[in-house]
């Protein structure tokens, strides 16, 4: 069976095809408004001709590459590609503005393999045992996960608590708007159908980001032009590896983690993982201005997801995440049924994808590796040529999304409200955590309600929701009375002197 | 600064220019396509479900074969949102001409009793129906029922704890719950989730007691042997699970919900033209590929015309009307 | 539901009011601004022309007008670079991503 699998595996079109899916992904996930998931969707009527294992290998490759590529844009251009690249920006774009977009990316690139390959290690040792957590989720451990996650504004609010608080207040109320999923009421729609489907995630992202940053940089257009990036420093130094195993070893591991969570993928695991790993620095107050280990914890983290997502989907059905709901079309029609069933009558097939996996991550490495002075040599192009181009894609990704002109108009007024908030000093990742986690939050917390006739203590009697909430309410309230610790001590010392 | 006044004004007139060009040169000829050489351009298959879901995943196996016996590139075009309000209101709106159809699902007829719209299931031309799904009653494979019978007497006994998950408010499984129950005269919670998967997710966890959702969305969970199937609303027995019975032969003589999937075209569309895509359909549905195909993923064939597809709709309408309005649901 | 929409409203005043008071003064409407405003203009009116004259001509008027107005004089590039973004994006995204720009008349 060894053979079998090993034939499979390193056959030429195998080993093609995921090479393709890795470039596919990796060139989605850079471009803002096209997600991985996207790319899933698209490239899977392509993998009905196909073998299963090869059909599958292009989507997963292309899962690994666009959870990547997004932080090539979120570095470059302070626009994230994908969503679960949004964290990536807070650190990512100011080594650009530097001129270490070259380190930046090749730290990145890194972290991601590095993500990748923890969860794929745990992927093929401990998938069954770990795959019944899915199971266990339900709305209020949702909820709970979600409310951990809107705590997090705190820590990516920069310098201005109040500000990333206003930040996120905005995020929540713009999530409001469209049909509420529990009672079927309208909410803030206007009387436009477009409306009632609410506002999507992308759009939003895509102009608050990205053309904002484009009319940031109209502003200095005669400005001396270019930035020069190092190209000696063009990948990540000894030291840097150095200080950033540590903290791969915990984005891979939180987000498998959270891969594993159904519903909670990349997006949400690069904050967490960017919130943790402030906590544990030594400096957290240098977070924002550029450090290693804040690119390196996102973007960890939202490799993590890949492996993690895919425990559940392959052994129960479940999907860890909105790539792998995707994906469990696909292996329905390749008739490879999720379930105990498949590691016994199709063990070849499920150990071809396991290593198949791995390969992804590798050539995903290589590619980006390579890719650092191409990359590079993109914001050495003169704004000038360069703004208006990206407007255009920016334009042509909000609408390919759900080939909605109407995505547009969201995306441009999203980009004048996220210039204007920029030049008051206001943080933008709260409004895109806000709107990502908000109808999580909301939507699960009322459909825990009906489904406990009404009592909230079903968040405490299920432990794995509680245990999210404890830790919410500890992150809150732990600084608050650190300061507080801090102040009676020096009240006692100043009574005592 | 005169610079820039003198390229904006460049470009404004650049632009005004071709605007004109483009009205007074080409007057597009869009009323009525000559039916003589029909068709002449792609076709656009707007899909309201998402990308990826079953409705999906059917158009796009479908749309090669189309493409062959029409002569034309069929495209299926996405437009998700609203429950499929997004996409309905985008086609009823399309030009009549032919170029532009719809893939009909039930959402057509739910949505409308859900939120203020403006479009209804009459604003269309039906070319046909393809595919029926229909509910079933999944539950935990750890529950102590194992009947519908066994199910109806522990809601009996239990009034007001029994919880049915369901895709969405006053979607198709929702309403099929609460027919289900008026009609058994049962007591139950409905709990809405995003979709038929989280549903039939939300059975197999344990999280609440059963769902109405399809076989197929429950399926993976019945082969890892976390639900059990215990009855399928169907006027036949399910070919991939022969030894569940049916709403009927369970004691059951319930209303059906049909879960429908088949075309529609924008009001004003010519009747030729509908004929003509109507047997290419039709064709298409017979031609070996896409049989196998439909069986492979347990899609059944399931045919009506044109108007017998409206005569279904209107009756199934009739029920979703009724029962959204007992649920307090719709325009406030 | 309509109760949480208050809540919010009312926590939005209330940092607002609280914002105030920092006193930095943002100049949004600045000398430095026209050019940025200029360009959101260009930019509404482009997605407009698509409608009307279709992606692939809308983009390259775009381009050009905007590359223009930004005092590009090389004339290779107000050529080049429209026509090769255009090119590209029209062909991945209609080949391969099977995306469907709205149709004008032209195109």
């Amino acid at each position: 069976m060894a053979l079998e699998v090993l034939s499979l595996t390193f056959d030429p079109i195998t080993l093609l095809t995921i090479l393709v899916g890795v470039t596919a992904g990796i060139s989605i996930g850079a471009m803002p408004g096209l997600t991985s998931t996207m790319g899933i969707a698209l490239l899977m009527p392509l993998t009905f001709a196909m073998e299963a294992h090869t059909g599958m290998m292009l989507l997963i490759g292309e899962f690994v590459g666009a959870i990547y590529g997004g932080s090539i844009t979120a570095i470059l251009i302070n626009t994230p590609g994908t969503p679960s690249a949004a964290a990536t920006v807070l650190d990512g774009y100011p080594f650009t503005k530097r001129g270490e977009s070259g380190r930046a990316i090749g730290i990145s690139t890194v972290a991601s393999f590095g993500g990748g390959i923890i969860s794929g290690i745990i992927m093929i040792l401990v998938a069954p045992v770990l795959a019944n957590i899915a199971l266990k989720f339900s709305a209020p451990e949702t909820f709970a996960l979600a409310f951990f996650g809107i705590s997090i504004i705190s820590s990516i609010s920069g310098k201005s608590l109040l500000k990333g608080l206003f930040s996120g207040a905005i995020g929540l109320t713009l999530a409001l708007i469209g049909v509420d999923n529990i009672t079927g009421f309208t909410r803030f729609a206007f009387g436009s159908t477009f409306l009632m489907g609410g506002l999507a995630v992308i759009p939003v992202m895509v102009g608050l980001f990205a053309m904002s940053q484009c009319f940031l940089s109209i502003e200095e257009l005669e400005a001396t032009n270019v930035i020069t990036q190092k190209i000696k420093s063009a990948l990540p130094t000894k030291q840097d590896l150095k200080t950033i195993w540590p903290t791969i070893l915990r984005g891979g591991l939180t987000g498998t983690f959270i891969g594993i969570i159904p519903g909670a993928g990349g997006d949400i695991s690069a904050f967490v993982s960017y919130d943790m790993e402030r906590r544990v620095s030594k400096h957290p107050e240098l977070f924002g201005t550029g450090l290693p280990e804040a690119i390196a914890a996102p973007e960890s983290s939202n490799n993590g997801t890949t492996g993690g997502a895919l425990i559940p989907l392959l052994t129960l059905g479940i999907p860890g995440d909105s790539n792998t709901a995707v994906m469990l079309g696909a292996l329905m029609i390749h008739n490879l049924i999720p379930g105990p069933m498949l590691f016994v009558q199709q063990a070849a097939v499920v150990d071809t994808l396991f290593i198949g996996f791995m390969i992804a991550n590798v050539f995903m490495l290589i590619l980006g590796l390579l890719g650092i002075p191409l990359f590079v040599k993109i914001v050495q192009v003169p704004r000038k040529i360069l703004v208006p181009v990206i407007i255009v894609l920016c334009l042509v990704g909000s609408y390919a999304i759900n080939n909605n002109y109407l995505d547009v108009v969201v995306m441009l007024v999203a980009g004048v409200i996220g210039y204007a908030l920029v030049k008051g000093g206001f943080p933008l990742s709260p409004i895109v955590l806000a709107l990502i986690l908000g109808p999580m939050a909301e939507g699960n917390l009322r459909r825990s309600l009906v489904m406990s006739k009404g009592s909230v203590m079903i968040f405490f009697e299920r432990p794995i929701s509680a245990a999210f909430i404890v830790i919410a309410v500890v992150c809150l309230f732990l600084p608050i009375i650190k300061r507080w610790i801090v102040m009676y001590r020096n009240f006692k010392k100043s009574s005592a002197a | 600064m005169r610079e820039i006044k003198r390229s904006v004004l460049i470009l404004c007139i650049l632009m005004l220019v071709s605007v004109h060009a483009a009205y007074a040169g080409g007057t597009s000829d869009s009323s009525a396509a000559s039916t003589g050489g029909y068709p002449q351009n792609p076709i656009t298959i707007t899909c309201p479900p998402a990308a990826g879901g079953g409705t999906d995943l059917l158009l796009r196996a479908l749309a090669p074969v189309l493409r062959e016996n029409l002569g034309q590139n069929v495209l299926v075009v996405n437009k998700p949102g609203g429950g499929g309000a997004i996409g309905f209101s985008a086609a009823a709106k399309d030009k009549p001409d032919g170029y532009n159809i719809v893939a009909l699902v039930a959402e057509v007829l739910g949505v409308t009793h859900v939120a203020e719209v403006d479009f209804s299931f009459r604003d269309f031309e039906i070319i046909n129906m393809i595919n029926a799904t229909y509910g079933t009653l999944t539950v935990n494979a750890k529950a102590p029922y194992n009947t519908l019978q066994e199910f109806l007497d522990y809601a009996k006994k239990n009034p007001g704890t029994v919880r049915f998950s369901n895709s969405g408010v006053g979607g198709p499984w929702h309403i099929l719950a609460a027919a289900f129950a008026s009609q058994a005269g049962i007591d139950i919670i409905h709990i809405p989730f995003d979709g038929g998967g989280p549903s039939a997710i939300a059975v197999a966890g344990g999280h609440v007691e059963a769902t109405t959702a399809s076989a197929q969305e429950n399926e993976v969970h019945i082969k890892t042997g976390n639900s059990k199937l215990l009855a399928i609303f169907s006027p036949e027995r399910d070919p991939r699970f022969p030894d569940v019975p049916t709403g009927a032969e369970a004691g059951f003589e319930g209303q059906l919900i049909t879960v429908f999937r088949g075309f529609g075209a924008p009001k004003g569309t010519p009747p030729e033209i509908i004929k003509i895509l109507d047997e290419a359909i039709k064709k298409t549905l017979d031609d070996p590929r896409i049989v196998d195909f439909m069986a492979k993923q347990g899609f059944t064939k399931d045919y009506l015309s044109g108007p017998d597809f409206y005569d279904l709709m209107a009756r199934e309408d009739e029920i979703f009307r009724v029962q959204s309005k007992a649920l307090g649901l719709g325009a406030k | 539901m309509i109760l949480s929409g208050i809540i919010f409203l009312l926590a939005v005043l209330l940092l607002l009011n609280i914002r105030k008071e920092s006193g930095e003064t943002v100049h949004l409407f600045s000398k430095k601004n026209t050019t940025v405003f200029l360009s959101l203009l260009i930019t509404v009116l482009y997605v407009v022309l698509i409608s009307v004259v279709g992606f692939p001509i809308a983009t390259l008027l775009y381009l050009f007008g905007l590359m223009m107005f930004f005092r590009i004089k090389s004339w290779k590039i107000l050529i080049g670079v429209p026509v090769l973004t255009t090119a590209i994006l029209y062909g991945v995204f209609t080949r391969f991503l099977f995306v469907q720009f709205p149709r004008g008349i032209l195109f």
